[in-house]
């Protein structure tokens, strides 16, 4: 049954406590947890990571909600601690980027499957493909730098092959915007997937930019700071679509209610029982947060939420391999370059476009993403494994 | 708690599976590099990066020096003098983080009890003790030279940076004690070569007390290293039958 966000009032913010232990616990393991529970804490932690990132600019343009947001941006460090500590210290940086970019691609291919505004499905399906191919970059690196198979991460659920090359996706910060959802016409769901992605590239590009000068060897740290530029115009595209026209207090209704979803989503598919009763606690949380939130709204803008927010929560999103929604994405769009906020074919980008002279210049002492992949080919037990064989043979 | 060898609900393998397996492999092969070449792309690049010739850092002035490290400097002998502190500067941090690693392995063996083949808490205090008294050792021949203990010299920030997987192994609290063990052993093997080394040099100068004291340090060492290796492969044995 789907839950109703008006009627379900979760938790009171003075019943949302922690303490030191609570948030630090047995985290899953690389090993035995299904590949999803994974995929699921690292898009929460981005979630709330988000959240503290949102409630914080608030607070910097609003006087008056800044005691509001500071009682709930504490539980959301909190909560943002149980979980991301939750990744356990097994993963080297390298692995734990893996698992960020399968987060990247199985979520946004869920979400560009479920979202019904053709336009932003679009735009959903174009980054997929970056990070796609992003995800083949890193998984060579693994291998060639740590001699890893990034398989054991993946766990079968997501293809390691080229997507849209990563040399091909430097843009001019003029074909990075796209045009926003309209805040009076989209439909709730719209708006909960535009958080969601945004928070997940904005985290990841966090992620890559805090971890890529914690490796020694100069190729990685060249890789990353190739990703993690790419990652900074997934946030300027991501970002572009939610409509700027939001109240700030809008804004912050619409963060909480997308915070409902992903914890329900999570809660719904989560077959780890110790993980489990988190989503469910902060499900509650949540609940207890957007109502607070939607007191304040009521009071402050003399507005019904009921008016932004769904009666109850959109299909959840699906923690699944989508394998042949990729491919075929794949097949039909990895030519596909950005003009403006619109996609055109390869073939129609000028010489002269403002993006393949920013490219050009970008790539002009060399690309890291080609050299760390150079011929390179997935397979099982890595490429080491097959030339072995070969020499066996 | 169950051995860490128990068979559970490992997830990584391919085999796990097989239909979703075949797939990646499909997919892999039917994707085409977007540069042509192999992983010595990644290492011409590297050597470019190494061509540059940076290190990680030096050893401090003899301006900061005094005494015998000063005149051990003046003797015409090169670099070598430097070398020895060097050496001596990565021993000090080696031993003093050696003594956390086996901190760490008290709290284990406490809380899951060190097993039949395993070490006694004893024991592993025994060890601790040595550790910190060579810490100690080092501190005092540093100072006895003249040199300033507290430098985080290249050689010791190297041997850090070599501990810091053997510390992660020690201190995760999923990990059994055979594989804080086996951790243990990685370092107890260089250590002893360590000291081995570092009294060669000692000699080489001419600092016959200094050697003599470092080998009563190495006799302790290769003590532990039997203990140590004792403990993995006793275990190991047991934990199969």
């Amino acid at each position: 049954m789907a839950l109703n966000l008006m009627e379900q009032r979760g938790t009171p913010l003075d019943r949302q406590l922690f303490d030191w232990r609570d948030m630090v616990r047995v985290p899953i393991s690389k090993l035995d947890d299904d590949a999803f529970t994974r995929v699921r804490v690292i898009l929460m932690n981005g979630i709330e990571s988000e959240a503290l990132r949102f409630q914080h600019a608030c607070a910097r343009m609003n006087k008056d909600l800044q005691l509001p947001l500071a009682r709930v941006r504490r539980i959301e460090q909190h909560q943002q601690t149980l979980v991301n500590w939750l990744l356990s210290a097994d993963h080297s940086p390298l692995e734990t980027t893996i698992a960020y970019e399968q987060v990247a691609i199985e979520v946004t291919a869920s979400v560009a499957q479920h979202e019904p505004d053709p336009y932003l499905a679009q735009v959903y399906r174009f980054g997929m493909l970056e990070d796609f191919d992003h995800l083949y970059r890193y998984s060579a690196l693994l291998d060639r730098l740590e001699g890893k198979d990034a398989n054991n991460i993946l766990q079968s659920y997501t293809d390691i092959r080229p997507g849209r090359p990563t040399i091909e996706h430097h843009r001019a910060p003029e074909d990075d915007l796209r045009e926003p959802y309209d805040r009076a016409t989209a439909q709730p769901i719209s708006k909960l997937h535009a958080l969601t992605i945004m928070a997940g590239e904005h985290q990841t590009h966090d992620y890559y930019m805090h971890v890529g000068p914690l490796f020694a060897d100069p190729v990685a740290r060249q890789l990353y700071a190739e990703i993690a530029s790419i990652e900074e115009q997934h946030v300027t595209q991501y970002e572009s679509i939610i409509d700027p026209h939001e109240t700030w207090l809008e804004k912050w209704l619409l963060h909480e209610a997308a915070e409902v979803y992903n914890y329900y989503s999570c809660m719904q598919q989560e077959k780890n029982s110790r993980i489990k009763p988190i989503w469910e606690r902060f499900v509650d949380y949540e609940l207890g947060q957007l109502h607070y939130v939607m007191d304040l709204y009521r009071s402050m803008e003399r507005r019904d939420p009921a008016e932004i927010l769904p009666a109850e929560l959109p299909d959840p999103i699906d923690y699944d391999s989508h394998r042949e929604f990729v491919r075929e994405v794949l097949r039909d769009e990895v030519d596909l370059r950005a003009r403006g906020t619109r996609f055109i074919h390869k073939v129609e980008e000028p010489d002269d476009a403002l993006s393949v002279l920013y490219r050009n210049q970008m790539n002009s002492n060399g690309s890291p993403s080609q050299i760390v992949a150079a011929g390179y080919q997935w397979s099982p037990g890595t490429e080491l494994a097959e030339r072995a064989a070969a020499g066996a043979r | 708690m169950k051995s860490a060898s128990d068979m559970g609900m490992n997830r990584t393998g391919a085999g796990t599976a097989p239909r979703l397996s075949k797939e990646m492999i499909d997919a892999a092969r039917a994707g085409t590099p977007s540069s042509g070449g192999d992983g010595w792309a990644l290492a011409s690049e590297r050597e470019e990066y190494i061509e540059q010739g940076e290190r990680i850092g030096s050893m401090p002035p003899p301006s900061s020096l005094k005494g015998a490290a000063t005149t051990l400097l003046k003797m015409g002998m090169g670099e070598k003098p430097n070398v020895l502190l060097d050496k001596m500067g990565e021993r000090l941090a080696f031993e003093r983080t050696g003594s956390r690693l086996y901190e760490a392995l008290m709290s284990k063996v406490q809380a899951l009890g060190g097993g039949a083949d395993g070490p006694t808490l004893d024991e592993i205090n025994d060890i601790y003790n040595d550790e910190v008294r060579h810490f100690e050792l080092l501190r005092r021949a540093l100072e006895d030279l003249g040199a300033d203990p507290t430098v985080q010299t290249p050689s010791a920030d190297v041997s850090g940076v070599t501990a810091m997987g053997i510390l992660q192994v020690l201190t995760d609290p999923r990990t059994s004690v055979a594989q804080c063990l086996h951790a243990v052993l990685v370092a107890e093997l260089a250590d002893n070569d360590g000291w081995r080394m570092l009294i060669d040099l000692a000699r080489s100068l001419d600092q016959d007390d200094m050697a003599k004291q470092f080998q009563q340090a190495l006799t302790e060492e290769e003590r532990h290293l039997r203990q140590v290796r004792g403990w993995v492969s006793r275990q190991m044995l047991a934990e199969a039958t």
